[in-house]
């Protein structure tokens, strides 16, 4: 467990690795792509990212992790036409307090 | 610069069978498989609020009570029974039947349908019972085979001794080979030569007559009685023809 301080920013990396729907080839076949953030003491939070083809990167910013604590979880949503993937990361990631 | 947490993500597809009994609900767990559609009978079906599909089971409508609760299909329903052959033969499998087991899967090796009858191990094809006085020229006939322990099927020429009845002798030619019976009768028995051995059995008048010779002569594809005159056409009850080895 990779434990950071509140007010620290964040930065992620996700990496498309192919699985057995042949139809996603890379991130660049949906519409868009939201990311957003959890603790259990802290509304979701909707982070902007960088979507490429194989990766999508972001970072978490300070004002975020400065409400944040414990156990980051973070959801993803991908969105072609009407069709909608969903998906709910657990990191190894813990945000304590100062 | 590294990241903080690095995860990678990947998109599988997954094959979800249902198997209804008398009611169910199919629970949509978003965190883990997301089921994006369900068609029932080629129809989509929307879950409701609480993320529900509820999938009634229509068979109580298929039928309905009448008098003596006696069950009959309902209105403008009509059902047709089949039996298991003929679903079979419409879903075009020709070569499947119901067997005594009722197992429709499983087809059944009729004897027609064994073509090397002598390889089958478990039981035995050839009909040993017929009875048949004479051989034609393509008949073969069942030889028990010390060798594997089989009953198989030989040409009749592979049998050492044949038996003959009721052969007519009815053409007798002047001869010299023997000077108290100056006449003979070649009677044709295909397969036999010189090699073989002859057993005429006269009936008690031609045996106790003095006219036939008490012996027979062998040669090919025939056997030659000998007779003290033209006797016209005599049946002789029995001729045994066999090999000397």
């Amino acid at each position: 467990m990779r434990r950071i301080y509140q007010g620290e920013s964040v930065r992620f990396q996700l990496n498309f690795q192919s699985g057995t729907d042949l139809t996603i080839t890379d991130f660049t076949v949906f519409d868009s792509v939201k990311v957003e953030v959890q603790t259990v003491n802290y509304p979701i939070q909707e982070i902007d990212v960088d979507v490429e083809a194989l990766t999508i990167k972001g970072i978490i910013p300070t004002n975020v992790t400065s409400n944040l604590f414990g156990n980051v979880f973070v959801f993803l949503t991908f969105t072609k036409g009407s069709e909608v993937w969903k998906n709910k990361v657990t990191t190894e990631l813990y945000i304590d307090k100062q | 610069m590294t990241e903080d947490f690095i995860q990678n993500i990947q998109f599988d597809l997954f094959a979800v069978e249902l198997v209804i009994g008398e009611t169910a609900t199919l629970l949509m767990a978003e965190d883990y498989v997301t089921i994006r559609e369900v068609f029932v009978n080629n129809v989509k079906v929307e879950p409701n609020d609480d993320k529900q599909i509820f999938l009634t089971s229509s068979g109580d409508s298929l039928w309905e009570l009448s008098e003596g609760d006696i069950v009959v299909p309902v209105e403008n329903r009509k059902y047709t029974s089949k039996t298991m052959y003929e679903v079979d033969m419409e879903n075009g499998s020709t070569d499947k039947y119901l067997n005594e087991q009722g197992d429709f899967t499983t087809p059944i090796i009729s004897h027609s349908g064994v073509t090397d009858k002598n390889a089958e191990t478990t039981f035995q094809h050839i009909d040993t019972t017929i009875t048949k006085e004479t051989l034609a020229e393509n008949d073969k006939v069942t030889i028990f085979d010390s060798v594997t322990g089989k009953i198989v099927l030989t040409d009749k020429n592979n049998i050492k001794a044949r038996y003959i009845v009721n052969v007519t002798a009815n053409t007798f030619v002047a001869d010299t080979t023997y000077l108290d019976f100056p006449f003979k009768c070649e009677i044709e028995v295909t397969g036999v030569t010189s090699a073989n051995n002859a057993e005429v059995t006269f009936s008690l008048t031609q045996a106790t007559s003095g006219d036939l010779a008490p012996i027979c002569v062998t040669d090919t594809n025939k056997v030659i009685i000998y007779a003290k005159s033209d006797l016209g056409s005599i049946v002789i009850p029995l001729i045994k023809v066999e090999v000397v080895i």
